[in-house]
């Protein structure tokens, strides 16, 4: 916004002079009367005459000093460029071919101000800054202002983040940075100083300036401001780089006021902000397309092998995407790679198409021996890679599996066009009732709801589980034959299960085996005959049902939006209390990947040659017109308390829609 | 280390010894003779089940190499030695010695044991490695309900000073006894004014493993007691855990019918006066797992009084929804 008058002031003034008896009539218009500098005039003598019709000539005085400024001509009109600041009468002679001569002086002064002082960022997000910009600068808002990146890729392949260091450190860096042009204010007097300022102060410590020219430093973080010098700014634009060296967060919403002022003894000779704010880091959901899937491959049985996960995995992987394998030896076999980032993406205007930068949240998992703290920090760091880490490994509720994202609906008369942002957590005490209370970090979650485009964040019950992840609970899932809603929420089931149980029971096979072969094999009958399995398992249920009442209610779900498959749970016990995990595995803890699941194979009672729990998911699962295979996770996952999605990832396709699209 | 097992167990036989010229005349697991007794069988045991000793010393619950590659990664025992007790795999009698011993000389891990970038947690983990043992093995105890079970998980909630993670742990195992000793117990400390309320909540839970018309009764009456939210919410756990109607299943069917429907009614009273969200939230799960058709008329009158709280109402209102789910999935 501009705090002092610069639209030029559009208008004329028109003085008729005769000089004396026999004199020509000298008349002089001027337009416009205001200005900044440098002002381009024109001086129109057009309207002067000679009572004898003699031919007449001009010459104009344009700034009223006394000296003309021009030969004298038979052009009447004169256009001229105030170059300074000041009052400015105009004058000019009229004199015709026997030399009579009359003389006008403007009635009114030229007013020129004297500095521009203007600054332009990709306001109107075309991804080029050019007059178009000029108007709503600021403030920034959903429908105008330009956008950044956090910096947070490795352009020049350092191993550190670009951010990371006060330098712009090659072309492609540069193209991480926002473009800012301080515009040509020629008639900026020499002894003027140009101060560009970034605020406010939770910005200025998030970002960094440098001129585009040489990528010389300018403003550092912190630094507040900088100057540029009178001669840059009246010998041409200024062009700078604004670097994001942070991003969104809990302590800063984005938003970064870049403002030039100009000042000259003391004096604001003019001052111009634009408002730029960095770009939401986007995090797709699990519909959305695969493009790579994240896997530890273990041989090594000391690792504990996931040989027959892996090979499943990679046999029936779809078309097109990407495996990629997480080393066993250098992440000490710890395979959770669900827990230990959130896959997502920036994107900002830019100039021929949107420029996207990865942009991961590494949601560190303390293992304290070595594990996958450093994949995202070290080995998937590149020149379009980035991430955030926002620390806080003191709860499992950080780690990526207690991060899911629903697809984009409306529910409240509210649109969520990129889906909405859920985690667990939560006040509710454990199963069997005790006081208990645990919760994302405010660290993480304030980054997560600053991000706006995917929230608010909505919380759901986990507290009450052994790790706390809502994958334990649900996952989205795509459904190939809904239009409107192509998506189900697949959910774990403790009554399905049990029923399926029952019904097996009821057909005289309680001594089907369940687990067959392995270290928990038991039967069915064992299972239903457990009372405080069943009494635990009950509870859970309640738990589950309460986290789907939520869901129901925050999303406007109904029951068709459910697909339930069943899975038993357990308790375990830390610090005296009672938290839960899954007993059969979670055949919701699956990996979906285009229009394919990969289900944890549950290893239920075997009823006419063939699984009583894999039926069922099968038939509730059929609807969805996905493809489904059944994976052996039992050793190599289920036993270390995690399932199928827990040691995966996917980097998923970015939205068709533009954040900053209506 | 096998050796001051080995020490502990031979105290606790020698126990018996000292105790078996009077074995024939007192009844079995008593107050006087719960410690010779269990040294009497321990020995039987012992012989019986050779590898069991061995077993019970390596449990993969406590290797950090495997338990450093769970999703939660720390310590934990409780399902390992539940299951190793239940198929007989570990005599109960051996969990309990140790138990008695203090876990004396186990052979807990070592800082060695840990990666060296594990050094800095290795201190926490091995801490927990101890307090874990203690608490699966005394769940294991509670869940095999073996003779001396009680006391000795008695002794372990009465001893004050134990902390209250394990104390809490004991009153939870002491209800998986199921007999008449435990909800004795369990109902002294909850009957004590001056007990932690920690352990009062964890007796209140562990009054809901034992599942009899009794601890039920009891129950039900603490349920009116009980004004701190901490305590409505455990014994809302507690009524749901005790009336579950999965778990009662197998029960007399009257007895269970009437041992629900009073757990039903008492929660209903417990949602109308409970405050606290996390209280009432425990009270709408519990009447869920106990799923009795009588609270439905009930809450549906709940839901539908005026004069109650609109946050009294909305949640009679859920409540209602959810036992009609459980009702409709019971139905199926």
């Amino acid at each position: 916004m501009r705090t002092r008058a610069l639209l030029m002031t559009t208008g004329a003034a028109l003085l008729v002079t005769a000089c004396e008896p026999g004199a020509p009539t000298a008349a002089l218009e001027v337009s416009p009367l205001s200005g900044r500098a440098p002002l381009e005039v024109l001086l129109d003598a057009s309207a002067s005459a000679d009572a004898a019709g003699q031919a007449l000539t001009f010459r104009f005085d344009v700034d009223g000093d006394g000296s003309w400024d021009t030969e004298e001509s038979t052009d009447s009109r004169h256009a001229a460029v105030l170059e300074r600041a000041g009052s400015f009468f105009a004058r000019v002679e009229v004199t015709t071919a026997d030399g009579r001569v009359a003389v006008a002086v403007a009635p009114a002064a030229v007013e020129v101000t004297a500095a521009l002082a203007d600054i332009d960022a990709d306001a109107n997000r075309d991804g080029i800054v050019d007059d178009s910009d000029k108007s709503d600068e600021e403030p920034w808002s959903d429908a105008r202002g330009a956008a950044f990146l956090s910096n947070w890729d490795d352009d020049d392949g350092d191993g550190d983040r670009d951010a990371a260091d006060e330098l712009v450190n090659n072309e492609d860096d540069a193209l991480d940075l926002a473009p800012l042009v301080v515009r040509r204010s020629p008639g900026l007097p020499q002894s003027a100083t140009v101060v560009v300022r970034v605020e406010p102060a939770a910005a200025a410590e998030r970002v960094r300036l440098f001129r585009r020219e040489g990528f010389t430093p300018f403003i550092d973080v912190n630094g507040g401001q900088g100057e540029l010098s009178a001669t840059d700014v009246r010998e041409g634009d200024v062009e700078l780089l604004l670097e994001g060296v942070g991003g969104r967060n809990a302590r800063w919403d984005g938003r970064v006021k870049i403002t030039v002022a100009m000042e000259d003894g003391g004096e604001l000779l003019g001052e111009d902000s634009v408002e730029l704010r960095v770009a939401p880091t986007l995090f797709p959901d699990d519909t959305r397309p695969a493009e790579r899937v994240y896997v530890m491959k273990i041989t090594d049985a000391q690792l504990g092998e996931n040989n027959g996960f892996y090979d499943a995995l990679v046999s029936g992987m779809p078309e097109g995407v990407a495996v990629y394998d997480v080393d066993q030896y250098e992440y000490w076999g710890d395979r959770w790679v669900q827990d230990n980032m959130q896959t997502g993406y920036q994107r900002v205007p830019g100039e021929g198409g949107a420029r996207t930068q990865l942009n991961y949240l590494e949601t560190q998992r303390a293992t304290g021996w070595g594990g996958l703290e450093t994949l995202v920090t070290d080995e998937l760091l590149d020149g379009d890679f980035g991430f955030a880490y926002l620390g806080g490994a003191e709860t499992s509720l950080n780690y990526g599996g207690n991060l899911e994202v629903a697809p984009a609906h409306e529910a409240g008369g509210v649109s969520f066009p990129f889906g909405r942002l859920m985690i667990g957590g939560g006040a509710g005490g454990t199963v069997l009732g005790a006081s208990y209370e645990d919760h994302m970090n405010d660290e993480q979650r304030g980054y997560l709801d600053a991000q706006e485009a995917q929230g608010p964040v909505m919380e759901l019950s986990t507290e009450w589980l052994a790790v706390g992840h809502l994958d334990e609970i649900f996952l989205f899932v795509p459904d190939m034959n809904r239009a409107e809603r192509p998506w189900r929420v697949v959910i774990a089931s403790p009554a399905l299960a049990r029923g399926e149980l029952l019904r097996l029971e009821g057909l005289g096979q309680g001594g089907a085996v369940v687990f067959e072969g392995r270290e928990l094999q038991t039967t069915v009958s064992e299972i239903l005959a457990d009372s405080d399995l069943m009494a635990f398992n009950e509870a859970v249920q309640a738990r589950i049902d309460g986290v789907r009442e939520q869901l129901m209610a925050e999303m406007e779900l109904a029951d068709d939006d459910f697909v339930e498959v069943p899975v038993l749970h357990q308790p375990h016990f830390y610090g005296g209390r009672d938290f839960s995990s899954a007993y059969s595995p979670g055949i919701q803890n699956l990996v979906p990947v285009l229009n394919k699941l990969f289900i944890p194979d549950p290893e239920g009672p075997d009823h006419l040659g063939k699984d009583a729990w894999q039926q069922r998911t099968v038939e509730n699962l059929a609807a969805t017109g996905l493809e489904l295979e059944f994976v052996d996770i039992f050793d190599s996952y289920h036993l270390l308390m995690g399932e199928a999605h827990c040691g995966t990832n996917i980097r998923h396709t970015p939205y068709e829609k533009e954040w900053w699209t209506p | 280390m096998t050796s001051v097992v080995t020490r502990t167990f031979t105290v606790v036989a020698a126990l018996a010894v000292a105790g078996a010229a009077v074995a024939e005349e007192r009844a079995a697991w008593s107050e006087r003779s719960w410690q010779s007794d269990l040294g009497a069988e321990l020995g039987a045991d012992e012989a019986a089940h050779p590898g069991a000793r061995e077993r019970l010393l390596r449990l993969d619950g406590l290797q950090p190499e495997v338990y450093l590659k769970r999703r939660r990664p720390e310590p934990e025992v409780s399902t390992e030695l539940s299951r190793l007790v239940q198929r007989g795999e570990v005599p109960a009698s051996l969990v309990s010695a140790l138990l008695v011993d203090e876990l004396g000389g186990y052979p807990f891990s070592t800082a060695e044991r840990f990666p060296a970038e594990a050094k800095g947690s290795a201190a926490r983990l091995m801490r927990m490695e101890r307090e874990q043992l203690r608490a699966g093995l005394m769940l294991a105890l509670g869940e095999s309900r073996h003779g001396s079970a009680s006391h000795v998980l008695g002794a372990i909630l009465f001893d004050g000073t134990r902390g209250i993670e394990e104390r809490r742990v004991a009153a939870i195992a002491l209800g998986k006894t199921r007999d008449a000793r435990a909800e004795a117990a369990l109902s002294r400390v909850i009957a004590d004014e001056k007990a932690r309320l920690e352990l009062v909540a964890a007796s209140l839970a562990g009054l809901g493993h034992i599942r009899t018309p009794s601890s039920v009764a009891k129950l039900v009456e603490e349920s009116k007691r009980a004004a701190d939210p901490a305590l409505q919410q455990a014994v809302a756990a507690a009524l749901g855990n005790a009336a579950s109607s999965w778990a009662l299943r197998g029960e007399d069917a009257g007895v269970a019918d009437e041992m629900r429907k009073a757990a039903a009614l008492a929660l209903v009273e417990l949602l109308a006066r409970a405050d606290d969200a996390a209280a009432a939230g425990a009270t709408i799960d519990a009447l869920q797992a106990v799923a009795h058709e009588a609270a439905s008329d009930r809450l549906r009158a709940l839901a539908d009084d005026n004069t109650r709280p609109a946050l009294v109402r909305d949640r009679a209102v859920r409540a209602h929804q959810r036992l009609e789910r459980a009702l409709e999935r019971a139905a199926r």
